[in-house]
């Protein structure tokens, strides 16, 4: 990141023309079928995840807390299983969080993009009355030059 | 300068540490001419990168504590502190999965943008402000008091001294440097830490002939009690008690102001996520690394020295730089040792700036109309300087004296009873609302307070379990108790109060799930500090 532009960009960014939050359609984006299907991925995924981690960890913690003989059995060449129960949660914590990195990258971040792609094409009023649609289409052009630019900044 | 350099200073060390604090000053010149403006303050004009702020945030994390103090708990106690450990690495999870993106995507400074958002502004903001500033003052005396000991201990340098001399480099990367000076004085801090678990391990390793076999055989055989040692029960008194230690690191993380405020110095929820799972890495392999140089400390030092590792175990780590590698080796453990308190220090301050000035004073005395961002980062300098006085002073007047684990025990409590469940209630449960947030929060606040003032290491007079008048349900970290009371004081104060607030619940959702018009990374649809509320109505369009 050239760290002057993004500066920059950010202290445009806290001056937002007049109205600009209020076009946009909040319930009607949560409605929308992207949004949805979003939301029931991403829910699955962190349902999934966490039931395996915080089962693993739970397990791992019961054993620490009640079963220190178990624990204290020498395994592999004389290392206690609580070194390797241990070692398994740090490997099981990389797993799950490369497994979320990778989810997000390739299936969460495109959806979202959509929906955000949508937000002003579909879901402000700007689209809504005719009088408004040479308005709009300007608008809609220049959301998507800022998408764009959001991409190609992203992307980096 | 002669009545720091009082007698017994070791001129080893401290020239080593010198090195690290004048390359730290270099960094903060630079980063003070880069800082102006409210934005890069804050979070460093949110032009970090996904990677920096993974090395950031584990610089921010490992305080002294999980150098030093993590290896000593195994030095003492053997596998009973790898809970401890790997508690403080699966909290990274919660963060991951339900907060870091959402953080970015919602929210500017401060956990209080993130309230605000959908509560009435002022008292949210002052609510926000009170869970920060509680966890932050706690937090941050905890590692003063730390970091005095240890100067001590390690160079020479008396209690009172060596805590105004860390105060006073916290407080100039803040002041002076903002958020960027202290993003890379906490890189720089990570990278040296890194590097000496490295190579502590491989020396730990090479003593035994790379045979983790052998290592926890001699280890085992050095303490007085083998099984406990490979095996657990040492660490705590009650079952329960080691219980709610785990749980009190793994949802305290999510609550720890700065940590989250780390999110908002990234450009975007893509960096965000990247960000925590560099953390991830680097926490995980540090910790991987602490796990094998505590048993070889008990396998070198042996029981003939646990009594000159101190209380806690907090020099084992450096006797066992001094048995494997002499002089110079001790010294340069012990300068890392020392960066790691100045990083984490000043990544807690400047959270605290932004509750101050962010929150209380732009939102709250200003009510967000007249206040300008000059002002604002003036305000936030007079803070910062002004909490990290507080802080000394209290670190000063407690003296050495100060508990330093209830301390940091009681800043993981109210993270996690009070800032926890306000964030996740506020981006997950539609229902709630101001009067929510405001009990849950104070309440978190106070009953993890009164927990820990009766808790067994606390209570005067009583270092036994039986001595609290809470008997033998008095935890040494009762966040077991504290995050439920937390987490019902908010949802009973939402369904007492009688505020609805689903219709900018759906906004924030939105917001938070895609990333639609977070802050510096689109500018169409950044959210209007003002007269949110009336306009949220007028948004329910008609139907197409």
């Amino acid at each position: 990141m050239p760290d002057g532009n993004a500066a920059r960009a950010d202290r445009a960014a806290t001056a937002p023309a007049d109205g600009a939050t209020d076009s946009v359609d909040w319930m009607r984006i949560e409605r929308s079928e992207d949004f949805r299907e979003l939301t029931a991925r991403r829910n699955r995924f962190i349902a999934a995840a966490s039931a395996v981690t915080f089962t693993a960890f739970g397990v791992y913690l019961v054993l620490a807390v009640f079963a220190h003989g178990l624990m204290g059995t020498l395994v592999l060449g004389g290392v206690p299983l609580a070194w390797l129960l241990a070692m398994s949660q740090v490997f099981l914590t990389w797993a799950v969080t490369w497994a979320y990195l990778r989810k997000a990258d390739r299936d969460f971040a495109p959806l979202e993009q959509r929906i955000a792609d949508q937000a002003t094409a579909r879901f402000t009023r700007d689209g809504d009355s005719d009088r408004d649609r040479v308005a709009a289409d300007g608008a809609r052009a220049e959301a998507r030059t800022t998408v764009a630019a959001t991409n190609e900044r992203s992307a980096r | 300068m002669t009545l720091v350099l009082a007698a017994g200073v070791k001129t080893l060390p401290l020239a080593i540490f010198a090195v690290v604090l004048a390359g730290t000053l270099v960094i903060t010149y630079w980063a003070a001419k880069r800082t102006s403006s409210a934005t890069e303050f804050w979070a460093a004009g949110r032009s970090v990168t996904g990677l920096q702020n993974g090395w950031a945030i584990a610089g921010d994390y490992m305080s002294a504590s999980s150098f030093l103090g993590f290896a000593g708990l195994v030095f003492l106690f053997g596998v009973d502190a790898y809970v401890s450990l790997m508690a403080a690495l699966v909290a990274f999870l919660p963060v991951l999965l339900f907060l870091a993106e959402r953080m970015r995507n919602s929210g500017k400074y401060t956990l209080a943008d993130v309230l605000s958002f959908r509560l009435r502004e002022r008292p949210a903001r002052m609510a926000a402000a009170v869970g920060t500033l509680a966890v932050v003052l706690v937090y941050l005396v905890a590692q003063m008091v730390g970091a005095g000991v240890l100067i001590q201990a390690l160079i020479g340098i008396s209690f009172t001294p060596a805590v105004i001399l860390v105060g006073a480099f916290m407080l100039l990367y803040v002041i002076f440097g903002g958020m960027l000076a202290t993003t890379w004085v906490q890189i720089i801090k990570a990278g040296l830490l890194m590097t000496a678990g490295v190579v502590l391990t491989v020396m730990v390793l090479a003593k035994f002939g790379f045979s983790p076999g052998q290592l926890f055989t001699r280890a085992a055989s050095e303490h007085e009690s083998k099984e406990g040692f490979l095996g657990g029960g040492l660490q705590f008194d009650t079952k329960l008690g080691m219980l709610s230690f785990g749980i009190a690191f793994v949802l305290g993380t999510a609550g720890l102001p700065h940590i989250l405020m780390r999110f908002f110095t990234v450009p975007n929820a893509k960096a965000a996520r990247g960000s925590v799972g560099w953390a991830v890495f680097l926490i995980g392999a540090f910790y991987l690394m602490v796990m094998i140089v505590g048993v070889g400390a008990r396998a070198i030092l042996g029981k003939a020295g646990e009594e000159a590792t101190g209380k806690g175990g907090n020099l084992a780590i450096p006797n066992l730089a001094d048995a494997l590698g002499g002089q110079v080796f001790l010294a340069v453990i012990s300068a890392v040792a020392l960066a790691t308190i100045l990083a984490v220090v000043a990544g807690l301050v400047i959270s605290a700036s932004g509750a101050v000035a962010h929150d209380v004073w732009s939102n709250v005395v200003r009510k967000g109309r007249e206040a300008n961002e000059r002002e604002e980062v003036w305000v936030a300098k007079i803070a910062a300087a002004s909490i990290g006085g507080l802080a000394i002073l209290l670190a000063i007047a407690g003296g050495s004296g100060f508990n330093v684990s209830a301390l940091v025990g009681l800043a993981f409590c109210i993270a996690a009873s009070a800032n926890f469940p306000a964030l996740v209630l506020a981006l997950f449960w539609p229902r709630f609302n101001t009067a929510g947030a405001v009990t849950g929060i104070v309440t978190g606040v106070l009953v993890s307070a009164l927990l820990i003032v009766l808790s067994p290491p606390v209570w005067p007079g009583a270092d036994t379990v039986t001595g609290s008048p809470l008997g033998s349900l008095a935890l040494e970290n009762p966040a077991i108790y504290c995050i439920p009371i937390g987490f019902i004081a908010a949802i009973v104060g939402t369904l007492l109060g009688h505020e609805h607030t689903e219709r900018t619940y759906h906004e924030l959702f939105v917001r938070s799930q895609t990333g639609i018009g977070a802050e510096g990374v689109s500018d169409r649809f950044t959210r209007k500090p003002r007269a949110r509320r009336g306009a949220a109505v007028a948004t329910q369009v008609l139907p197409k």
